[in-house]
């Protein structure tokens, strides 16, 4: 069994530097992408603020985790569901202060950039 | 976040477990026959168990009246309940006995042991690595530490939201509060540092159960079945991903507390201390109550009849008390009533049987052939004599796995996805449970002769030939 558990130890990561999140080689290393993006719009959405977070194009399946996600990485904000429980729930885009969008977009409506990375990128309405 | 402010905020994180371990000291203070029988490092970490399990019921028990978690206040009143834990219970009359003969360290203790270390080494990696962590940590678990750390209470409103119905609002709050402690006292939410809560969990629960095998079957067997614990619950960790989720510290209860059942010098202060562990493990998910209560019935069955009231206090009143709280409180809030979320509750569709019984197998197995839920029998090679503890912890497996088989029956039409991605995790207490078992019929040291002394008298030095450590 001891050889077993070491057998599981990542002896050839691709990352040098380390993870990035503390899911990089679990079953949802999906999640990273998604982490990091609003690991960095806690950084600059300030607290109370109303944000949706959402995949472009949309997907309800992914949009219902990224939801879920920004619930948890972003604490003391109201986090408005661009989907609930895998169904789309598009009537929250027009509500929301700042949006968070998963996928390469380089307009979002009339928002102002704030944030891009290859990821994906935040908004914020004018 | 850049990785020495993740670091920075890492530690910061874990040191704040250390006031959960004072809290608890109080409980475990000066009680010296207790840690000639489980070491000093096991009373350290029992301690530190009792003092988890304190605080968060004393967060508990604010939010119940609607007080909000000032940390200093929570510390003050945790140190008084613990205080009166601590008067509440009495020294029994003293049966001593010799500690086991000085026994020279033969290869395969050491051999035993760097297996344990290298297993779990490899948790502790994985996990930093980002290979063991659930997905779990942030969908809820995480969340809602980390929400009632910012409102200082534990927030009916968000737990009704039906929008975060699939937060798991029924679920015992002991985790999350333990979360927001750490949040609280450190200043912030670390997503990094939770997770390593796994392996630092794993390797407090090998420290523990070291002390007891060693001091109960002498250094070489104790070593050797505290590492097939060690590698099996480092295993079963590993593949499962319990890096931040209720899992790992859910056995660490559970194998305290009936660790601590299983003494043959048990006091009322030991008895306690299991009290407190089962309950935690009662407050930490579900699944502990059906290990808890078989345990403990178990055991109070066995006590003497003029000892059975006491010790039905003590090892089944923190647990009561606990659950009258939270059920209370989500009762009170209209969070649940009850765990409805499978139907009703005799509603079995026996037809399942054999689907439940071969999701179970191919979960079990699909860990390295089932080498971990298993491997515990090659312990029963050593077995030499019964011993009538050995049935409390058999009595927690076998209502574990049968409250599993239960629960699954209400799955229909086809439960085999739902046990391919739950049966392992939740049957991982088994392989500890079935090593405490199988321990206590291994040759120990009730072959030496002891002392006993009259109630309450002074204890006399008999044989005095001491153990290394």
């Amino acid at each position: 069994m001891t050889a077993l558990c070491v057998q599981e130890i990542p002896w050839s990561s691709s990352r040098g530097s380390g993870p990035a999140t503390p899911f990089d080689l679990g079953p949802v290393s999906s999640v990273g992408p998604a982490f990091g993006l609003l690991e960095a719009a806690a950084d600059m959405i300030p607290r109370g603020a109303v944000v949706l977070a959402r995949k472009d194009p949309p997907n309800a399946v992914a949009d219902t985790y990224f939801f879920r996600g920004a619930i948890a990485l972003l604490p003391e904000r109201v986090v408005l569901p661009a989907a609930i429980s895998f169904r789309d729930n598009t009537a929250n885009e027009l509500q929301a202060d700042f949006v968070i969008l998963l996928g390469a977009t380089d307009r979002y409506r009339n928002y102002r950039l704030l944030y891009k990375n290859r990821d994906g990128s935040i908004w914020r309405r004018p | 976040m850049a990785p020495s402010v993740a670091l920075t905020s890492t530690l910061w994180w874990l040191l704040a477990l250390a006031p959960l371990g004072l809290v608890g000291g109080f409980l475990a203070w000066n009680r010296s026959f207790e840690r000639r029988e489980l070491g000093s490092i096991g009373v350290v970490v029992i301690a530190l168990i009792n003092g988890i399990v304190i605080v968060t019921s004393v967060m508990l028990g604010f939010s119940f009246v609607a007080i909000r978690w000032q940390p200093a206040v929570v510390a003050a009143v945790s140190v008084g309940a613990s205080l009166i834990l601590r008067r509440l219970t009495r020294r029994d009359a003293l049966a001593l006995r010799p500690a086991a003969p000085l026994v020279r360290r033969e290869k395969a203790s050491l051999f035993a042991g760097a297996c344990a270390i290298a297993s779990i080494a490899a948790a502790w990696i994985t996990t930093i690595a980002g290979k063991a962590s659930s997905p779990d940590l942030l969908w809820f678990w995480g969340p809602k530490g980390q929400h009632f750390a910012a409102v200082q209470g534990i927030d009916p409103e968000f737990l009704r939201n039906p929008i975060l119905a699939y937060m798991h609002p029924a679920y015992p709050p002991l985790i999350t509060n333990l979360y927001a402690w750490l949040a609280l006292i450190s200043g912030g939410f670390s997503w990094r540092a939770v997770s390593l809560l796994f392996p630092i969990v794993l390797t407090l629960t090998w420290l523990m159960l070291r002390g007891f095998w060693v001091r109960q079957n002498g250094v070489a067997v104790g070593e050797l079945l505290a590492a097939m614990a060690a590698g099996s619950l480092a295993l079963i960790g590993i593949k499962n991903c319990f890096g931040g989720i209720a899992e790992m510290p859910l056995l660490f209860f559970e194998l305290s507390g009936v660790s601590l059942l299983c003494l043959r010098m048990g006091t009322a202060t030991t008895q306690l201390w299991a009290g407190l562990s089962l309950a935690g493990a009662a407050l930490t998910k579900v699944e502990g109550v059906v290990v808890a209560l078989p345990a403990i019935g178990t055991f109070v069955a066995m006590q003497p009849a003029r000892a059975r009231a006491r010790a039905a206090l003590l090892t089944g009143g923190p647990l009561i008390v606990g659950l009258l709280c939270w059920f209370g409180f989500g009762k009170m809030h209209h969070i649940f009533g009850g765990y409805g979320g499978y139907g009703p509750l005799f509603a079995v569709d026996w037809a399942l049987l054999p689907r439940v019984i071969e999701g179970m197998v191919d979960s079990v197995g699909s860990v390295a052939a089932g080498l971990p839920y298993w491997i515990p029998m090659v312990a029963a090679i050593g077995v030499r004599r019964a011993d009538v503890r050995m049935l409390v912890p058999l009595a927690a497996a076998v209502g574990l796995l049968g409250f599993l088989v239960f629960t699954y029956l209400h799955g229909g039409p086809d439960p085999y996805e739902w046990i391919a991605w739950s049966c392992g995790r939740v049957l991982s207490p088994i392989p500890g449970l079935l090593l405490i078992s199988l321990a206590l019929g291994y040759p120990g040291w009730e072959s030496f002769p002891q002392a006993t002394t009259t109630n309450g008298g002074t204890a006399r030095a008999v044989l005095t030939v001491a153990q290394k450590e």
